[in-house]
């Protein structure tokens, strides 16, 4: 052979389609049709022409959103470098079910139903032509299933081209089997329309995910599996759309781990005829990000960090750059599990190169569980978790320190906000881009200009009483000089200093859980106990509303320290006089004409907020070392915020492309997930709650991690 | 006999509570008009709320009918814990409507929360057209220097971008220091005489359409300048006059003859506040149809979060 040349539509182009021998030997490096030069005739000179058929099995192996076919090209996959993927080993169900996305919940049984398809499926090596025979199999379990699927080409459509040098197969010709193998059998496939130039779709448009939600799940057996040529693919049959219309995706999955590759075969009656493969490695996802476990106390859930390449055996090509996900409140190490796998595989989607770390931290202290159906796990004490959060901020920035070249980027979630911009703040943790999500952390902290919201003063303190600021908890360290550490306890600007860092604020004005709320906590329905809070919660749709603010609102006015609020500081008067009085015979509390202009040096020993708890606070000899020592937990528990959450809010020191409502990020949006919104706003369909960026599908919410992978350069 | 009347208490007893628990009924009604004021007969009027299911998990369920002759609709449900009640409308040929009503969140004994009367305007369709149309979430590639933007390119007008002619011009400077300090402003020009932009104060009737803006744009009102601003330093009160939620209709590519008369325009709308902002531009010349086909979007390649889906 002297020449190998690429067709295209039946004529023998110039370009080469890979490498041949003088001696026939012929190493592709491109799938399609190939015309195949002779070595010229000794005595004519004359030079023949045949046809070969390259074929291949095609994945997007750099998950950029374009599959490249070439050889050494960016989606090449070879048993030196396979593709890798995770196990389908969570539980899945609908648009925003499951199990929170934790890996190896119950691997083999899980609510995909894998295992139970393989176990159930009959025998389906059926000839070419013949199916339709009714066999059980597993289905893709909802559209949060659909980003545990992997898209593979198959990439055999040059295999029916006829031209003038060659026939290819005749589509009514029956004598040819198509069949997918796997030695470990852990694979299944599922039919799809999509094409090499739109497969994404499956993930991103969602009357393609909708089709797909519960599509048959074919198993992929040692032993193969026919392809079946009745399945209608778009506008005809699978061969027949590969031939013509350019399809050919399938979509893939896999129980478990296995290094065995997809293997294609070819038969022509009993005659193999051709043969390709796709080389897989395919392990637990947390194989293939990192994880740091930052927390105070040993938890046995907790996972061993994975911190270098050997922990993370099959952690795909990464660039130069770090992404660190930050879980939020109430989220214990299982579930931290969950949320984080969750993130990973949408960044992954969004194509996102960095590495990724994964960090566990202590943000679920008295969580427990209630057995109220729907509701979960609750923790009932925001305000140690606050604190939590503060003592940890040191350790993450050291470990942010401790992460291998290239920017950090960090995204967290609610609570995980605190301890980020505490890191930022007070560690000047390495940040260069940070993306606040869902922040449950207040407008003040960072803007310390924010205007005081009325609907944050508790309605003793305001209505008719009108006491002034001055008085208030929130502002009481204002009568100490900047020497005195008591001067640091406020909210106001105590998180507001990013050094370098590029902040961005992902708020939902669809929240729930940090939506505004003017009116006074319902403490008495709340309940003094955990139980009666979860049962509260249960009740009031959307399931945790206007929490956030509550707990502001109860510091001090709280049943209780551990549910919801305390029962010192905050909003709670000092009963002491002279703050309450007897005035002929009726018991007073002074009015704010009197108190207002109580002298500063009073109120700094004397305060007009409860002291009870904190006592040393109060007293000139120890009060600055006091604070000093007790300051974030002070702050957490007795020192209510006078501005609403930024989750829920823009930050009007930001400016406007740093502040993004996830509402407008939604692409569309699940029936009965969040009350409808339209037609407010330019592409809002329901609420974007809480967790929903973990919770609800991937079809739904991939805008924001684009947007995270976009502003963070990560691809 | 004694066993079987303590039977028949104990029978009794889940309906006795069922009973006891629903003391409460909201009642609402629905009046349908449209745009002329005139009520719309046969309109689908619908009411849905949240409520608990008894799994924990958060339902839907809703109550629905037809408005009468005078394009009223009434109803009541008992109230079994429901919030967010909302209240829509919808007919062929008109553009739906709704709006929310956060019932009774957090006082669900309060009795004044259970009566409430809506009126929903149903706009008709007009003539949905194609437009130019994106979500613009960036500043212009320069701060502090007045940058052109071509409404039909979608891009800015400079060195590489692909916009050739500017509609609008953008100047941005920013400023933050600190929390507590900083200046954001954006001044929106334009390049030909005759172009502008003026704002769209919304009718409280009109916040629930599904078309958010009027089928039209107006012939004149336009403002040849637009300065925005948000700001806060120490000692200062803040400033803030950008709303989201804001519409403006515009003019551009304004050619005048020698009486100065507008010969030729392009009208337009946008959506939002500067520089996150939807815009809509009709293509054909002195066509002052801003009502939008989002099937028809005459910019293509626009990256997912750039689409428009509102009309």
């Amino acid at each position: 052979m002297t020449n190998a040349f690429v067709m295209t539509n039946g004529v023998v182009t110039t370009n080469t389609a890979g490498i041949v021998s003088p001696y026939g030997d012929f190493f592709p490096t491109q799938p399609g049709t190939v015309a195949m030069v002779t070595m010229p005739d000794v005595n004519s000179g004359a030079q023949g022409t045949g046809v070969v058929r390259v074929i291949s099995l095609n994945v997007d192996a750099n998950h950029d959103g374009t599959m490249d076919f070439t050889y050494q090209g960016p989606d090449f996959v070879s048993p030196s470098k396979p593709f890798r993927f995770w196990a389908n080993d969570d539980q899945d169900s609908g648009d925003y079910g499951g199990n929170g996305g934790v890996p190896g919940y119950q691997p083999w049984y899980d609510a995909d139903g894998f295992r139970e398809s393989v176990e159930k499926v009959v025998p389906i090596w059926l000839p070419w032509g013949v199916g339709g025979i009714d066999v059980t199999v597993g289905r893709v379990a909802g559209r949060r299933d659909l980003v545990d699927f992997f898209p593979v080409y198959l990439n055999v459509g040059s295999l029916f081209q006829s031209n003038a040098l060659s026939a290819g197969i005749s589509l009514t010709d029956t004598n040819y089997t198509f069949v997918l193998s796997q030695a470990d059998g852990v694979l299944r496939f599922v039919y799809t329309d999509l094409t090499p130039m739109n497969y994404m779709n499956y993930l991103r448009d969602t009357n393609e995910s909708g089709s797909l939600a519960s599509a048959p799940a074919w198993p992929i057996l040692p032993t193969g599996t026919v392809l079946n040529n009745w399945v209608i693919t778009g506008t005809n049959n699978l061969f027949s759309d590969i031939a013509t219309q350019n399809r050919g995706i399938i979509l893939v999955d896999a129980a478990t781990n296995t290094t065995q590759p997809l293997v294609l075969t070819i038969y022509h009656g009993t005659n193999q005829i051709v043969q390709t493969s796709l080389s897989l490695n395919i392990t637990g996802v947390e194989q293939m990000f990192r994880n740091k476990n930052l927390l105070v106390e040993p938890d046995s859930r907790a996972v061993p960090d994975r911190l270098t390449d050997a922990q993370v055996p099959n952690e795909p090509d990464t660039a130069d750059a770090n992404f660190v996900f930050i879980h939020g409140y109430n989220v214990n190490p299982t579930q931290a599990r969950g949320v984080a796998a969750d993130v990973y595989k949408r960044m992954y989607w969004s194509g996102s190169h960095a590495k990724f770390w994964a960090v566990t931290w202590y943000g679920y202290d008295t969580q427990g569980s209630f057995g109220i159906p729907g509701l979960g796990d609750i923790t009932c004490d925001y305000h140690v978790n606050v604190d939590h959060a503060f003592n940890t901020s040191s350790n993450l920035s050291v470990f942010l320190q401790s992460l291998p070249g290239g920017p950090i980027t960090v995204a967290a979630h609610s609570l995980g906000n605190m301890l980020t911009l505490s890191a930022l703040n007070d560690w000047n943790a390495p940040i260069a881009n940070y993306f606040m999500m869902d922040a449950a952390v207040a407008v003040e902290a960072i803007d310390s200009g924010a205007a005081t919201q009325p609907g944050m003063i508790y309605s003793t303190w305001a209505s008719t009483n009108n006491y002034a600021s001055r008085l208030y908890a929130s502002d009481w360290w204002t009568m100490f000089t900047n020497t005195d550490a008591r001067s640091s306890l406020a909210w106001s600007g105590r998180l507001g200093n990013f050094h370098n860092a590029q902040v961005y604020d992902f708020y939902s004005s669809g929240e729930e859980v940090l939506r505004t709320n003017t009116i006074d906590p319902p403490l008495i329905s709340i309940g003094s106990t955990a139980a009666s809070f979860a049962s509260y919660l249960a009740t009031h749709s959307p399931i945790a509303s206007f929490v956030w603010v509550w707990q502001e609102k109860s510091k001090g006015v709280g049943l209780i320290d551990t549910v919801l609020g305390s029962t010192h500081g905050g909003w709670k008067f000092n009963t002491n006089a002279p703050y309450y009085y007897t005035n002929n015979g009726v018991l007073t509390h002074m009015p704010n004409s009197q108190a207002s202009l109580l002298p500063a040096s009073q109120l700094q020993t004397n305060a007009f907020f409860d002291t009870s708890y904190d006592y040393l606070l109060f007293n000139p000899l120890t009060g600055s070392a006091y604070a000093q020592a007790n300051g974030n937990r002070i702050l957490s528990d007795a020192i209510p915020a006078l501005t609403w959450p930024v989750g829920s809010n823009p930050v009007p020191s930001f400016d406007d492309n740093h502040n993004k409502d996830m509402m407008t990020l939604e692409n569309g949006w699940p029936i009965g997930r969040g009350a409808p919104r339209w037609p407010v706003g330019t592409a809002a369909f329901g609420e974007w709650h809480h967790s929903d960026f973990h919770e609800v599908a991937y079809t739904f919410t991939y805008h924001l991690f684009d947007q995270y992978v976009s502003l963070g350069n990560l691809k | 006999m004694k066993r079987l009347t303590i039977f028949a208490i104990l029978l009794l007893l889940p309906k006795l509570t069922t009973a006891q628990s629903a003391t409460n009924t909201w009642h609402a009604m629905i009046k349908v008009i449209g745009e002329a004021g005139q009520p719309v007969v046969n309109a689908k009027a619908q009411m849905d709320w949240n409520v608990n299911a008894p799994n924990g998990m958060l339902t839907f369920d809703k109550t629905e009918g037809l408005t009468d002759t005078n394009g009223v609709f009434t109803t009541s449900h008992e109230a079994n814990g429901s919030t967010d009640l909302g209240f829509s409308a919808s007919k062929e040929g008109y553009y739906s409507a709704r709006i929310g009503y956060p019932l009774a969140y957090a006082n669900d004994s309060d009795p004044a929360k259970w009566n409430h009367n809506v009126t929903l305007l149903l706009k008709q369709f007009g003539r949905p057209i194609a437009m130019y149309a994106k979500y613009v979430d960036e500043n212009p590639p320069t701060l502090g220097q007045p940058i052109g933007y071509d409404l039909m390119a979608g891009d800015w007008v400079c060195a590489g971008h692909k916009g050739m002619n500017a509609d609008f011009i953008f100047q941005k400077w920013t400023y933050r220091k600190s929390g507590a300090d900083y200046e954001y402003k954006v001044k929106v020009t334009f390049p030909k005489n005759g172009d502008g932009i003026q704002i769209y104060a919304i009718p409280d009737l009109e916040k629930g359409s599904g078309l958010r803006s009027p089928h039209e744009a107006p012939v004149d009102g336009y403002q040849p300048e637009l300065s925005k601003e948000r700001s806060a330093h120490p000692g200062q009160p803040a400033k803030n006059d950008s709303d989201p939620s804001r519409i403006y209709l515009f003019r551009v590519r304004t050619a005048k003859d020698h009486n100065g008369s507008v010969v030729s325009a392009h009208y337009g709308k946008i959506y939002g506040d500067f520089m996150q902002f939807t815009y809509y531009l009709n293509p054909t010349p002195n066509d002052r149809n801003i009502e939008f086909d989002p099937k028809q979007n005459l910019l293509g390649n626009l990256q997912p979060a750039e689409e428009v889906s509102a009309p």
